[in-house]
């Protein structure tokens, strides 16, 4: 029971990073049907930002996690309207601009492999690793830190898309942007909203593996890849759909330990996605495919 | 002259890889982030059955050709029926479920240390031992692979694929079946990339798991996109162009820990940059402009209208 108890816990962990990881890239997609692999480039440039702020410019762990946030942010804009507004003005396709998102993920992925080698660069913080018991489970300071900034961000995102007219303009833009146009949204500024709110969402996890475990290059692919299949099985533009699907991702990788090889997991849950984009294509919660 | 013809070998290799990506997304216009795992299927079948089952190497290449044809079925046959975007999702994962196989299946393919002692090739009694005879026989098979290529290409087949990419309602409209096609082309492009597979394997005697990640993947990707998609002209004079330029950085005085970083943000900056500037590759096509004529109202107007009618 006592490691059952355990591998929940960290179930919720990386529930939570599955979660966000796919609500930053659903929001993107959703809205802007951009199929934005750089996500998992952004993701480690948080993580890089997070260690050099804080290793290398000794600036004070609160305030690196915010500048990161923020830097990834802008680095989600950045990517935008630099490179993926260039290649559709010149008259580029979904393809092309699938191919230059390729390539700005290898930029950002080597670039940071070249400066920082290939070893993981690990935050020294004492304080994350404190030690917290929760009935019989243990996590760290950091991991109760990230669950609860995670599942308040993720609600208070829910909240900002169903409540406020820029959510709604948000939603209005993915379910029809033509229409949004006409009736006198910009929709660049709105891309732009759901480009920063998406790269804001993956630095989240970034800089919590990287207090974890170190920031690495190639970390974040795998998550990311998997966060789309996440966002595809729960349902193309449904957060709920989404975090349900994270939920059984996060839960499965941990609870299945005891009867799953680790290494099969994976491919278990690429099977998984296999049958149900055979039966169900929409997702759980999809409008349509 | 012995690293000229190592580079001729591997670069023959790698034109058959980029021919076969290019049916897959210069004529078909699908995109696949596989094609590095579906050569490792190729080589490592090609291994398997020559060390354990005493397979000649034509034999080896038919299995191998048959396994990677079964891989990328499945990985085709959900996704393509869907969309476009569902099969690139589709195809990571199979990256990342094949190379999982590579390195766990240790019964099979003996996990990261690989195989080794791969036999040379052998016709007949007569061993392809040197790299001479070696390049000799890979080109053969890249002269034969190509021209098998070109030739499906023009079949109504290939006019099919090539309709599919432009429009698929309009092909649907001919009575033949795009998601059909898809599936044939994904298929007949892993089966190519086995052929490379084998190639590999008995040229370096020796396969791991680290020659087919997703970097491999993604570095085929970028040999069919620069060269020009749908170009063979960019598949073959393109592939030996960028097969070369990360050789001009060894002169550099670069570590080669940093140098294989380097070369990739090389390649992604190329791609970023090609993609703004000149999206169809060193040698694909000038896209006809005229067609892009069509005042922004007008476009939207009859987006609305069928809008409207769904």
């Amino acid at each position: 029971m006592d490691i059952f108890w355990q591998l929940f816990l960290q179930g919720v962990i990386l529930t939570v990073e599955y979660a966000l990881i796919a609500t930053g890239f659903g929001i993107i997609f959703s809205t802007t049907r951009h199929f934005h692999i750089a996500h998992a480039g952004v993701f480690t440039l948080a993580g890089y930002t997070l260690f050099i702020f804080v290793s290398l410019l000794n600036i004070p762990i609160i305030g690196s996690l915010i500048l990161a946030v923020l830097i990834a942010a802008l680095a989600g804009i950045g990517i935008y309207r630099g490179i993926y507004d260039q290649v559709l003005k010149r008259g580029g396709t979904m393809m092309t601009l699938f191919i230059a998102a390729l390539g700005t993920l290898a930029v950002i992925e080597n670039g940071f492999q070249a400066i920082f080698s290939a070893t993981p660069q690990a935050v020294e913080s004492e304080s994350m690793y404190k030690i917290i018991t929760i009935f019989n489970g243990t996590i760290t300071l950091a991991q109760l830190i990230f669950v609860i900034v995670g599942i308040i961000v993720l609600l208070g995102l829910q909240f900002f898309m169903l409540k406020t007219k820029t959510g709604r303009l948000i939603r209005a833009v993915a379910v029809n942007p033509y229409l949004s146009q006409i009736v006198g949204i910009s929709i660049k500024k709105i891309n732009m909203i759901c480009y920063a709110v998406g790269s804001a969402l993956v630095a989240i996890p970034a800089c919590y593996i990287t207090i974890d475990a170190g920031a690495l290059s190639g970390r974040g692919l795998e998550l990311v890849i998997i966060s789309m299949m996440a966002v595809i099985m729960g349902g193309i533009g449904s957060f709920v759909g989404g975090w349900i699907a994270a939920l059984f991702v996060g839960m499965f990788f941990n609870l299945s330990v005891l009867h799953v090889e680790p290494h099969w997991q994976s491919a278990v849950i690429f099977v998984i996605f296999l049958i149900m984009i055979m039966v169900r294509p929409r997702g759980l919660f999809g409008q349509r495919a | 002259m012995e690293i000229v013809i190592g580079f001729a070998i591997i670069a023959s290799i790698y034109v058959i890889l980029a021919a076969s990506l290019n049916i897959l997304m210069g004529y078909t216009g699908i995109f696949s982030m596989a094609q590095g795992a579906i050569f490792g299927v190729g080589a490592y079948t090609a291994a398997i059955l020559q060390t354990q089952f005493n397979f000649n190497f034509i034999f080896a290449l038919i299995g191998a050709i048959i396994v990677a044809g079964i891989a990328s079925a499945i990985m085709a046959i959900p996704s393509l029926g869907v969309s476009g975007d569902y099969f690139v999702v589709a195809s990571f994962g199979m990256q990342m479920l094949l190379f999982s196989f590579f390195m766990n299946l240790t019964d099979i393919t003996n996990g990261s240390a690989g195989i080794q002692r791969i036999p040379r090739p052998e016709f007949f009694g007569f061993v392809v031992g040197s790299d001479i005879a070696y390049l000799i026989l890979s080109v053969v098979l890249t002269v034969l692979v190509l021209l098998f290529l070109i030739s499906v290409t023009k079949t109504g087949f290939g006019r099919v694929l090539r309709a599919v990419k432009e429009d698929e309602s309009v092909v649907m409209s001919l009575g033949k079946d795009p998601k059909r096609a898809k599936i044939v082309a994904t298929v007949l492009s892993g089966c190519v990339a086995a052929v490379a597979g084998s190639l590999y394997a008995g040229y370096v005697t020796y396969v791991n798991p680290n020659s087919f990640t997703v970097h491999e993947s993604v570095f085929i990707t970028t040999l069919v996109i620069l060269g020009g998609l749908g170009s063979w002209k960019g598949v073959t004079v393109g592939t030996i162009i960028l097969l070369g330029l990360p050789e001009l950085l060894k002169l550099l005085p670069i570590s080669d820990s940093h140098a294989a970083p380097i070369r990739q943000v090389l390649y992604g900056l190329l791609m970023i940059v090609f993609m703004i500037v000149r999206p169809q590759g060193i040698f694909g096509a000038t896209p006809k402009s005229s067609i892009q004529v069509i005042p922004d109202e007008k476009n939207t107007a009859a987006v609305i209208g069928e809008e409207e009618k769904a």
